[in-house]
């Protein structure tokens, strides 16, 4: 009996290469998308920028200058020690170069940010597929609390908790994660019940795969583009969350240069320096932008029935 | 003869993400008055994607050239108007899938109504009667009580009865029935299709049946068109056909497919005195628990309720049944997917619920199963090779990782595979390309035991008869036991020694696979043989069909496992358990009513 | 229509998990409130004396056992008694014990509730208004140019901040052009401001939303099976599709309507506008721990209550809760 089969008799191996998503396809696919390019751009700068704020700021964001207070911006003051500074974006009600506060005010919006989905999203992830994994009683409770969190508005949560503990920037991050993890527990549950039920789940159980395996290599795995989109979006709720939080005074404190802090600052002369609001507003509103643009471009590349408009 | 649909020369085009994909390569094709054309033809031969094109149902992307004459008009050259008045009124279509074939949300009698409102301006209770007429001419039960229903509240069958009482509310001239009965189970396809052959005569609708499946053509049809990659491969009337396909790719068509009719090539197992039975059930139960709510008691049914059985080594035990039969239950029972409520399972004579840890291990390592669905039984994230890898780092993790990769290599190349797939996803592998990858996985730790669920259902007929060829060769090789569970009577038939028939979580007969094909007991396999369509048009013309009366039976109904032995309903013994009884030497039949009284009058 | 059918029980299963939510998040604000510091303290100011601190502390039941207190607070959650200030509208008079001033803080919060619910109704109604028609043309126009320019709008809408672009309405609106006031409460025009701030976000998420639900529901095999039985486009869209591609939809506007409600806090402090959040906001500052306790209530209570009717609004898009 010829029932042993020879390579031959199967269809041939498909001529398209591998299924792996290679860097330089991202690279080429992010030139193809100008909008998309241009905000990955400002977010690289940005992030330079806030990391090496001593280097890249040309002032000290806290050094006040009253003689040269509330100067529109691109022009010149005399320094205390003589010089002639350039403010290109101006001064505040201190005399303190806006730029610099800007750049300053970046970091602790990013870091905020950034360590907070951080936190929340390994806690929230990790909380959600034990839920969605184990069911029963573990489920049950874990998402009642889920279901206790969401039926408060998160800046309520972290109003009132800064309230108590008090603002800062350590403080904000972990309020933040607190009240964060939520989201992805929601999404990783969803997915981890659809996925368990999934027949490849089915097929590693049968192959006696141990449950750590499972949620490891056969669930956690499989969603982790759904997981980065929502990080980035959660990225850009984060420095709003921040900055408003900021902007009522229960989020870092004055003298700390923070974005939203500054808009606060700044709504009192804004009658006649519209320039000390418009400029952390616009920083805000454009990290925010770029974080959801590069997210709806995450969804993009990740989604396969998309993904061949960008991939090619 | 006039001719209802004319199409020459057709090209179909789909713009995609690889490029222009060319679907249909000048096809010609015709339907005359009151016949059934049969277009058959495997996944991608472009057989949906011409009627398709034929009705201006293409999608936005699809692109079709040609000439294509409806009724003496061109319908190429016609306005969304027009041509809306033309489908659902002269020319209707039936889909594969019921459900998402219906508007979910949308009660049944709107959905009627709709049809005959926008073609024929017939409302109220005209139109209720209409529908109502039609829904008993489909002959569904309590027709009044279904107009008031929504799609998720009928049976798969009961939908589709609905899809072609919508498709015929104007009295089309052409009906194209696209897979129409691919879905559903046999009984529920024989029936489909009886309405079908019905309404064809009643009516004198043309229709035009698409279908994988060569035994519904032979059942149904006048004349064939054989497609393949979108090219037309041969034509002519069902008889010549499949007495004397002239093209190579009909010949190996027809040869694919199992027949229940003609013997089969499997040499019989040697009985080896005193060997313990590799696998053995006895009486096992599996019970799920229904959702109830704050005012209900939470029920539970059985989706196994007693099966026993025993298998030796190299054997191979169909499990045949229909849907809601408990059959792939039963599976994971074995498997130890779910917990069995009652029963025993031994595994070479030892109770497998006494295995400690490494005992269990031992046993997944000798205990593997592929399933229906290739592509999604391999996880999305993981190669080829990871994959096929996954048990021995399980059951041996102290293998090297090059020992690991010749491993992997060696058993792809005995799957039929070359090595280089190793490094691919399963997104990238067809479909029977990715059911060896399932059978690499689940052979490459020399397992004892392979249970095989749906394992070629999903395929095309010539990937079926290879992957089934590659099952029988590895059985060969390593001395495989297969528990082969399938809803495919032909295919079972084809590979097992012995047969199971299961209904509602029951075993109703079991036999060895000849003696139960051969001398059907049970009135419920005799059904499900005579239901299976076989691809000869002689011997369909010939074959006494056999009608029970009623539908599949809910497991919720109290009665269901009496449906076989309604006298102990009349006798108000509803717990009453169909007994197995010996008829022969190994040839067990449950009890039942003659079949004379449970027949459709 | 049966008492026990399956869409009563539904509607009855969604009020008790809510009133059990809502019972979780006030207990959770009351043992998070008594880590703040002592209430009687705050009262009387740092220079009280002990005895004064211990009479008012016996006097408002802090001296009593947790348990006692907690079952104290339940029975006034479920009777509408959450307690009283000391504190509020009164900063001149503190000093010199407070009960006589003392004012039930449950009436001073809801007292503010229709000016939230206004701002908050306006809001909504507007985004939606507008993001709707938005949604349904993207989703009909794929890939057209307008459908780029609404997701980038959109897009922006979303990113916005709010507080901010609130400023720059007012600088542009009111200071400049003075067409309309720069804050306060009263006539329309005052809601017009603060409603176009909150509403860009709302807008831009509901167009998003309907664009891709549109688009999802119409490539579904029932629309093609709609379309083959020769039933006009238009109407398959309004009597096939909408419903089913309405679920999202309504979830979005729900979680909107959530997320507008706390944009409230922030805004209508800069418009100050009468409204809950502003009093939360200065409760908060004030430190007056019962009355952020009654602010919280009525909060977590609005955001419950849009729950259940997108909960309701699902039962009569979704046939399968009404009888199964």
């Amino acid at each position: 009996m010829s029932s042993n089969l020879t390579p031959q008799d199967a269809e041939p191996l498909p001529d398209n290469p591998s299924g792996r998503i290679s860097f330089g396809m991202i690279l080429r696919a992010l030139f193809r998308d100008v909008i998309v390019l241009m905000s990955v751009i400002f977010l690289i700068v940005l992030i330079f920028s806030a990391t090496f704020a001593e280097v890249v700021a040309p002032f000290d964001p806290l050094l006040p200058n009253i003689f040269a207070n509330r100067l529109p911006p691109m022009s010149y003051a005399t320094a205390l020690d003589g010089t002639e500074n350039l403010h290109m974006l101006g001064t505040d009600a201190l005399g303190r170069d806006i730029l610099s506060r800007l750049i300053y005010g970046a970091r602790a919006s990013i870091f905020v940010a950034l360590v907070s989905v951080f936190v929340s999203g390994i806690l929230g992830t990790c909380l959600g597929i034990i839920a969605g994994y184990y069911g029963g009683l573990v489920e049950a409770t874990i998402m009642r609390a889920v279901d206790a969190f969401m039926a408060v508005p998160s800046l309520l949560i972290a109003l009132f908790v800064l309230f108590i503990i008090g603002g800062g920037l350590v403080n904000m991050v972990l309020i933040f994660a607190l009240v964060r993890w939520v989201v992805y527990a929601r999404l990783a549950r969803g997915i981890a019940l659809t996925l368990k039920e999934a027949p490849f789940v089915e097929a590693a159980r049968a192959i006696g795969a141990s449950d750590f395996r499972i949620m490891y290599r056969y669930i956690l795995c499989n969603m982790l583009s759904p997981l980065m989109v929502l990080a980035t979006l959660e990225v850009a709720l984060l420095v709003l969350a921040e900055a408003g939080l900021s902007f009522l005074g229960f989020g870092l404190l004055p003298p700390e240069p923070s974005w939203g802090l500054m808009i606060s600052r700044g709504r009192e002369y804004m009658r006649d320096a519209w320039w000390m609001i418009t400029f952390p507003g616009l920083a805000i509103f454009l990290t925010t932008l770029s974080f959801n643009l590069l997210a709806g471009w995450i969804r993009a590349i990740s989604d396969p029935t998309q993904r061949w408009r960008w991939l090619k | 003869m006039t001719r209802v649909l004319d199409i020459r020369d057709l090209h179909v085009k789909f713009s995609t993400p690889g490029g222009s994909i060319h679907a249909v390569k000048g096809v010609n094709c015709h339907v005359d008055a009151g016949e059934c054309l049969g277009i058959v033809g495997e996944s991608g031969s472009g057989k949906s994607q011409t009627f398709r094109a034929a009705v201006g149902l293409l999608g936005h992307n699809g692109i079709a050239e040609g000439e294509i004459k409806f009724l003496g008009q061109d319908m190429f050259n016609l306005t969304p108007a027009q041509l809306n008045k033309i489908r659902g009124n002269d020319v209707a279509m039936i889909f594969q899938d019921p459900l998402t074939s219906l508007t979910p949300g949308m009660r049944v009698c709107d959905q009627m109504k709709e049809v005959l409102q926008v073609h024929k301006g017939i409302r109220g209770g005209e139109a209720d009667r209409i529908c109502l007429d039609w829904l008993e001419r489909v002959r569904i039960n309590d027709a009044k009580r279904r107009l008031q229903q929504y799609p998720f509240e009928l049976s798969g069958g009961m939908r589709q009865r609905i899809m072609i009482a919508l498709a015929m509310l104007c009295n089309p001239s052409l009906l194209i029935a696209d897979e129409p009965t691919t879905a559903l189970d046999v009984t529920i396809q024989a029936e489909i299709l009886d309405i079908m052959a019905e309404l064809r005569r009643s009516n004198n609708t043309s229709i035009v049946l698409i279908t994988h499946d060569m035994g519904v053509v032979a059942r149904m049809c006048d004349r064939v068109q054989v497609m393949y990659r979108g090219n037309y491969v041969e034509e002519g009337s069902v008889k010549d056909i499949f007495a004397n396909p002239t093209q190579e790719y009909t010949r190996m068509l027809l040869d694919s497919m199992p027949k229940l009719d003609q013997p089969r090539s499997l040499e019989p197992l040697i009985d080896i005195a005193g060997e313990r039975p590799l696998l053995e059930t006895k009486d096992i139960r599996v019970s799920f628990d229904l959702p109830g709510n704050l005012f209900s008691r939470h029920n539970s049914f059985n989706a196994v309720d007693g099966i026993s059985f025993k298998l030796r080594r190299g054997e191979t035990l169909g499990v045949v049944g229909e849907s809601g039969s408990g059959k792939s239950t039963l599976a994971r029972a074995i498997l130890k997917l779910v917990p069995t409520s009652d029963g025993v399972v031994s595994w070479l004579g030892t109770n497998m619920s006494s295995f400690d840890k490494g005992e269990i291990r031992k046993l997944r390592e000798n205990l593997q199963v592929i399933f229906q669905d290739p592509l999604a039984s391999l996880n999305p994230s993981m190669t080829i090779g990871d994959a096929i890898a996954e048990p021995l780092k399980i059951f041996k993790p102290d293998m090297s990782k090059s020992d690991r990769q010749d491993k992997v290599k060696a058993t792809l190349q005995r799957v039929g595979l070359t090595a280089n797939f190793a490094d691919r996803y399963p997104h990238e592998l067809s479909g029977g390309q990715n059911q060896r990858v399932g059978i690499a996985r689940a052979i490459i730790a020399k397992p004892k035991l392979v249970i095989c669920d749906e394992a070629v259902s999903a395929l095309d007929v010539s990937v079926q008869a290879q992957v089934l060829r590659l099952l029988r060769g590895l059985q060969e090789e390593f001395g495989l036991s297969f528990i082969f569970i399938s809803h495919d009577l032909s295919v079972v038939r084809d590979v097992s020694h012995r047969t199971l028939v299961m209904y509602l979580g029951r075993v109703v007969e079991m036999a060895d696979t000849d003696d139960l094909f051969n001398n059907p007991t049970h009135p419920y396999t005799k059904q499900l043989i005579s239901a299976v369509p076989i691809p000869d048009p002689e011997v369909e013309s010939r074959r006494q069909r056999i009608r029970l009366q009623g539908e599949l039976t809910s497991p919720s109904d109290p009665t269901a496992h009496l449906r076989f032995l309604p006298s102990k309903i009349q006798q108000n013994q509803l717990d009453y358990k169909p007994r197995l009884v010996e008829i022969s030497p190994n040839h067990m039949v449950a009890q039942h009513d003659s079949i004379e009284s449970l027949m459709r009058d | 229509m049966k008492i026990n059918s399956p869409l009563n029980r539904y509607i009855l299963k969604r009020v008790v998990n809510s009133l059990i939510l809502l019972v979780i998040v006030m207990t959770m604000v009351f043992f998070a409130n008594r880590q703040i510091g002592d209430p009687a303290r705050m009262v009387l100011g740092n220079g009280a004396s002990e005895e004064a601190v211990l009479a008012l502390r016996t006097q408002m039941g802090l001296e009593d056992p947790l348990p006692q207190q907690y079952g104290r607070f339940l029975f006034g959650l479920a009777t509408g008694d959450l307690g009283q200030t000391f504190r509020f509208g009164m900063s001149n008079s503190m000093g010199q014990g407070g009960e006589s001033n003392a004012m039930d803080t449950l009436p001073i919060a809801t007292e503010r509730l229709p000016a939230t619910l206004f701002l908050a109704g306006a809001t909504i109604f507007f985004a939606v208004i507008v993001a709707l028609p938005l949604g349904v043309y993207a989703s009909v126009h794929p890939r057209s140019l307008p459908d780029r320019l609404i997701s980038v709008l959109s897009l922006a809408g979303v990113s916005i901040v709010e507080y901010w672009f609130a400023l720059i309405l007012v600088l542009v609106f009111a200071v400049q052009l003075a067409w309309l006031p720069t804050s306060g409460y009263g006539s329309f025009s005052h809601v017009i401001l603060p409603a176009l701030a909150l509403s860009l976000r709302p807008m831009g998420r509901i167009t998003q939303i309907a664009r891709s639900s549109i688009m999802d529901e119409m490539s579904k095999p029932y629309i093609t099976a709609a379309q083959g039985r020769g039933i006009p486009m238009r109407r398959i869209a309004i009597f096939h599709a909408l419903k089913n591609a309405a679920i999202p939809i309504v979830t979005t506007i729900g979680d909107e309507t959530i997320n507008v409600v706390t944009g409230v806090i922030i805004i209508e402090t800069v418009f100050g506008w009468p409204g809950i959040g502003a009093l939360t906001v200065d409760a908060l500052s004030i430190r007056d721990v019962p009355l952020v306790e009654a602010t919280v209530f009525l909060l977590v209570l609005m955001v419950l209550s849009i729950n259940l009717l997108v909960d309701l609004a699902y039962a009569v898009l979704n046939p399968q809760l009404r009888i199964k």
